[in-house]
């Protein structure tokens, strides 16, 4: 593991067995390869099941558009919203790594009595903040379609 | 009233969103439409073919949404195409910033069949 240059230790901090056991903690070599490695390919497996329940589902919704609205199709939509499921926990693993990194590495902050150091801005953030790339919102937090149309008149 | 075959650009990264906006533009009547997947193919398509209606997305690489619309509005041959901007970005920020670079309207993703014919019947009259 490198030193974060953003993050400054204070000399007066707590004793060198806690930090020892904070940095233990982190497990790198499973950490950083195994679950982190995990979680990209579990994110990764969500993405392309959300992708192919969404074409079999706008399939059967464009057959039934073209007249075929027999019972196999919406048979069909049910049996890709099985995808929920799927995905939902496959996240779960994901949201669950996230939160125990979260953990460990406020151990080790709080060990080591670290202080955040302002950070520059990366090309790639500040390109983000010009351009208003902020993604979607997080819920409840975001614009509805009412509000832009307000915006708008 | 817009004409059934008016040809219709939709730009989008996600495949996915094409085929909804395709078939909902379809349901609408329309026949004409054609796909891009970020703003500079689309502005590749646009100076190289007519369109009278551009229904983009905010956030692609290489180049976004709100930097095809400054393109397209300072475009001479461009500027008057009816710009539609249709994005999960959804800050107060965004719609002001859209709306400043000239689009005709702001769709908020997830979006409804309504919403859609709502933007379209606002630039063209109602169909």
């Amino acid at each position: 593991m490198t030193a974060r240059p953003d993050l400054m230790s204070d000399p007066g901090g707590a004793p060198e067995a806690d930090l020892q056991a904070a940095i233990c903690s982190l497990n790198p070599a499973r950490f950083a390869g195994e679950r982190i490695g995990g979680a990209l390919v579990e994110l990764q497996a969500a993405r392309q099941d959300v992708e192919k329940a969404v074409e079999r589902i706008l399939a059967e919704a464009e057959a039934m558009l073209d007249g075929d609205t027999s019972v196999e199709r919406a048979i069909a939509v049910m049996e890709a919203c099985a995808v929920h499921d799927i995905v939902g926990q496959r996240l779960t693993k994901v949201e669950a790594l996230l939160a125990e990194l979260d953990r460990r590495l406020a151990r080790l902050a709080g060990a080591a009595a670290l202080t955040a150091l302002p950070e520059a801005e990366s090309p790639s953030e500040a390109r983000q903040r010009e351009l208003w790339l902020n993604g979607p919102a997080r819920p409840a937090e975001g614009l509805s379609q009412a509000d832009a149309d307000r915006l708008f008149e | 009233m817009p004409a059934a075959n008016m040809p219709i650009l939709v730009v989008d990264d996600y495949k996915t969103t094409i085929k909804i906006v395709h078939g909902l533009l379809r349901q609408l009547g329309f026949t004409n439409l054609d796909e891009a997947e970020n703003g500079e193919e689309a502005l590749r398509k646009l100076r190289t073919q007519s369109y009278q209606l551009v229904i983009s997305d905010w956030n692609m690489e290489p180049m976004t949404g709100i930097e095809l619309l400054r393109s397209v509005r300072a475009d001479s041959a461009l500027r008057a195409t009816p710009f539609i901007m249709i994005t999960a970005e959804s800050k107060v920020e965004n719609v002001v910033a859209a709306k400043q670079a000239g689009a005709n309207n702001y769709i908020v993703k997830p979006f409804s069949a309504e919403a859609l014919k709502q933007k379209i019947v606002s630039i063209f009259g109602d169909f």
